[in-house]
């Protein structure tokens, strides 16, 4: 009945607070895991891999965890991005909560550079983002857009596009 | 009695607080430090709230909700649901006897207490002929749930009648999150014996499932009267889910429980005012089977189908009963326009019981179906760039016994920033005649001094809906996951509360009916806090203050109903501490207040207990604890019973050690 939609619709606690820096927590660790099966085209040469965060405090916190690793031979920096036109520096963002029409045309303006863009807002693969995170039965899950990803050039690895399908056929809402 | 506590409590005790208090290390999730280090796969197995991705809708809930997850649950040491409840601000917990409980939210409590709606993945546990809770026969492993939410205040618009002072909502996990086997035994002093055997799997095509099996034995309390009250139970199980497609997904579960609970009995026996005493058993067999069908069409919009089927055997010395209730429920959720989240649903529910009569108790008719229709709607409405959210709603249903009621209500809830929100609350509720109001006829003990004839409750036709409106008021704050704080304040105003008036001249016997002759108001306020010291060290506390005002009208000559204003104590509070002592042990300790009782009978004192905790993962798979409950005292009682009377027991201290291996 009304119970298990309204239970995980409308209300819910102040104890899940805790759970939502563990949440992040384990995005964080799925955004290294994209970036490790991520090619980035020939002809950018990277120093550094630009790990961005537009709009989640919480979110840059956690991705202070990925400071000191390497991915495809250079190191990654973590960036929080106030100003809006310094985007194009990055190889990576994740978006945090913004206003949809915002998103649009922030995501209208990215299309075509090779950046991987990431969100878990419903529409975010509808607004011209890369990869959306999503709940599904508790568990993190991810859906890709071939779409987008086609256009930035950029080349994700075939094991990255068959986990997200796994995860389409467990609920990936939003079709 | 609280200064009586503090002189009684000697080095040993002392040392438990200062344990309590230690600063050690903690680590209070269940997740591993090196998550960079995890595959993809790894990832995606991991566990994560469902609500945590919204914390600004969790911070602006419009209503005092406290959610209890399944690891708080375990981190207690608890061996029931009653005893997971007692850290809930708002809701008084007490052990009538080893088998008996009264639970309620915002005073009236009682082993009936009637205003108090409890739900098992949507499964009404409610009981429709007495009202209240049969807490004894609601043996759902603890393993198996994975958070019980309460709602203090009216959820009637959503809820339905009955959902007076609160509902609480058990809900169990998904059998996705519970593959592959699990044992677990415990033995101990009060709950002698309890035993789980699951396990869980998942077919080719993407059905999971799990089945349970559960056993539990429980000692009885103490008594200088002899009361015998040991109590045990079987409970069998299954639940299976099933993601159809991407849109659809499907839950059967079901399970069959039996058990058998003792007491010791006063009746009533002729001639007036003769008493017989004895020690008798009450058996219950029930079993239920419930289908939900979930679509889920985008992030605004989904629906859901719910039926089940519950059957509940139960056999006592006062009361037999057969009932069979059959309960379809329908849910629609979308967003019409932006900033709209309507929701709106209908109900079925039949009824239908068979009942025999005792010495002391029959129903006219002895068997009786009854049909409950309903409907809802609300509107969740965001204002001010979804700063600001207004819910109106109201639920709408036909009972056979008092026919149309309505049940609306409002809600405010504005979040000026992540940090905080402000919410207020105009309600209205009902608690609909039970079977019992309606039909019963049940002899009951004399009152002092008694009449030589016998004295009888009787139901009534005439008797109405008891009605609630109710003002809330609510304040939260939390600063990321250093400390957060929920204080919650209300204003209920009662109307047609129960009473039993004397019904004519008494001649051969007194007879006093049902009726709707108290009003009351009833304040309170409500406080949780949860602190975080270091990720291994955190703390959780909770007060309530209640007070409770009930006047009868002048009509009535009631002499018992107004004592039900002091069935709940008027300050409880508790504090938590759970520490995590390295990445394989945790200790936590619990202190408990729970202010005196004046009401029922001569009432309890007000008593401190502390409970702890010491668990040590031995592998990866297996988990050893021993939880020491009720230290502080040897003994306690906590509540007295009402209607019928069953010889109360004192709680007493114990001790429980066990072992879990998932593998």
């Amino acid at each position: 009945m009304a119970v298990v939609m309204l239970v995980v619709c409308v209300l819910a606690s102040i104890d899940a607070v805790a759970s939502s820096r563990v949440t992040n927590r384990i995005k964080a660790a799925f955004i290294f895991n994209f970036i490790k099966f991520t090619e980035w085209p020939q002809d950018v040469r990277l120093q550094t891999i630009n790990v961005c965060v537009r709009n989640d405090a919480g979110m840059y916190v956690e991705l202070q965890g990925l400071k000191n690793k390497r991915a495809h031979g250079v190191p990654l920096e973590i960036i929080q991005i106030d100003d809006e036109s310094k985007l194009s520096q990055c190889q990576v963002i994740y978006f945090g909560e913004m206003a949809e029409s915002h998103l649009d045309r922030v995501l209208s303006h990215l299309a075509g550079r090779s950046i991987l863009t990431i969100g878990d807002h419903a529409s975010f693969i509808q607004q011209g983002g890369g990869i959306r995170l999503f709940l599904s039965n508790n568990r993190l899950r991810f859906e890709i857009s071939p779409v987008a990803v086609n256009q930035s050039q950029l080349v994700i690895s075939s094991k990255l596009l068959s986990l997200s399908r796994k995860s389409a056929m467990h609920g990936g809402a939003g079709q | 009695m609280e200064k009586k506590w503090l002189y009684r409590t000697g080095m040993l005790r002392a040392l438990m607080l200062c344990l309590m208090f230690m600063p050690l290390h903690v680590l209070a999730e269940d997740i591993p430090d090196d998550l960079m280090e995890l595959s993809l796969e790894e990832l995606m197995g991991l566990e994560v709230t469902s609500v945590s991705k919204r914390p600004q809708k969790q911070l602006s809930a419009p209503a005092a909700v406290f959610v209890i997850t399944n690891n708080d649950i375990e981190r207690w040491g608890v061996t029931n649901i009653p005893d997971a409840l007692r850290m809930v601000p708002g809701l008084h917990v007490a052990r009538i006897d080893a088998n008996k409980w009264a639970i309620s939210s915002r005073g009236f409590n009682s082993r009936f207490a009637n205003k108090l709606l409890v739900l098992l993945d949507g499964r009404s546990v409610y009981t429709p002929l007495f009202a209240g809770v049969y807490w004894d026969a609601l043996d759902t492993p603890l393993e198996d749930i994975e958070r019980i939410e309460v709602i203090r205040g009216p959820g009637g618009t959503l809820w339905g009648a009955n959902a007076v002072n609160g509902v609480i909502n058990i809900i169990s996990k998904s059998s996705q999150q519970t593959q592959g086997g699990l044992i677990s035994v415990g033995v101990g002093n009060e709950t002698t014996q309890s035993m789980l055997l699951r396990y869980g799997g998942t077919t080719d095509n993407g059905l999971s499932y799990r089945l349970y099996g559960k056993h539990k034995q429980q000692d009885k309390g103490f008594s200088q009267a002899g009361a015998e009250d040991e109590a045990d139970s079987q409970i069998l199980g299954f639940r299976s889910d099933w993601d159809i497609n991407a849109r659809d997904s499907l839950t059967v579960q079901g399970d069959y429980f039996q058990g058998e609970s003792r007491q010791q009995l006063s009746l009533p026996e002729n001639p007036a005012p003769a008493v017989r005493t004895y020690n008798d058993n009450t058996d219950q067999k029930s079993s239920n089977l419930l289908v939900r069908w979930q679509r889920v069409f985008d992030s605004s919009s989904d629906l859901s189908l719910q039926v089940y089927f519950d059957r509940v055997e139960r056999d006592g010395p006062v009361l037999q009963e057969d009932r069979n209730t059959l309960d379809i429920d329908f849910d629609y959720r979308f967003s019409p326009t932006q900033g709209h989240n309507f929701l709106w649903g209908f109900g079925y529910r039949r009824i239908m019981d068979e009942t025999s009569a005792t010495a002391t108790f029959r129903l006219d008719p002895d068997n009786r179906n009854v049909d409950l229709y309903t409907a809802f709607l609300q509107d969740e409405i965001s204002l001010l760039d979804n700063r600001l959210a207004l819910t109106l709603g109201s639920k709408f249903e036909h009972n056979d016994f008092t026919g149309f009621e309505y049940q609306p209500g409002i809600r405010l809830a504005w979040t000026p920033d992540d940090r905080q929100s402000i919410w207020a609350a105009a309600s209205r509720a009902v608690r609909t005649p039970s079977r019992g109001e309606h039909d019963v006829k049940l002899q009951v003990l004399p009152p002092d001094p008694a009449p030589p004839f016998p004295v009888f409750a009787v139901g009534s036709e005439d008797f109405e809906s008891e009605e609630l409106l109710a003002y809330e008021i609510g304040y939260r704050y939390q600063k990321g996951n250093d400390w957060s704080s929920d204080l919650s304040l209300f204003v209920n105003k009662y109307d047609n509360l129960r009473t039993l008036d004397p019904v004519g001249i008494p001649v051969s016997e007194l007879d006093l009916a049902f009726g709707n002759n108290m009003r009351g108001t009833a304040w309170g306020i409500e406080w949780s806090g949860k602190i975080r010291f270091s990720t291994r060290w955190h703390m959780q506390a909770a007060y309530t203050l209640l007070n409770v005002d009930l006047d009868l009208k002048n009509s009535s000559q009631d002499t018992q109903s107004k004592s039900s204003e002091d069935t709940s104590p008027q300050q409880q509070f508790s504090l938590w501490s759970a520490y995590d002592i390295n990445s394989d042990w945790q200790f936590d300790s619990t202190l408990r207040y729970v202010g005196n009782i004046k009401s029922p009978a001569k009432g309890t004192d007000a008593y401190f207990d502390l409970d702890i905790r010491l668990a040590w993962k031995m592998s990866r798979d297996i988990l050893v604890s021993v939880a020491a409950r009720n230290l502080l005292d040897s003994k306690h009682p906590e509540f007295n019973p009402d209607f019928i009377q069953t010889q109360p027991t004192e709680i007493e201290r114990s001790l429980f050690a066990q072992i879990k291996w998932v593998y």
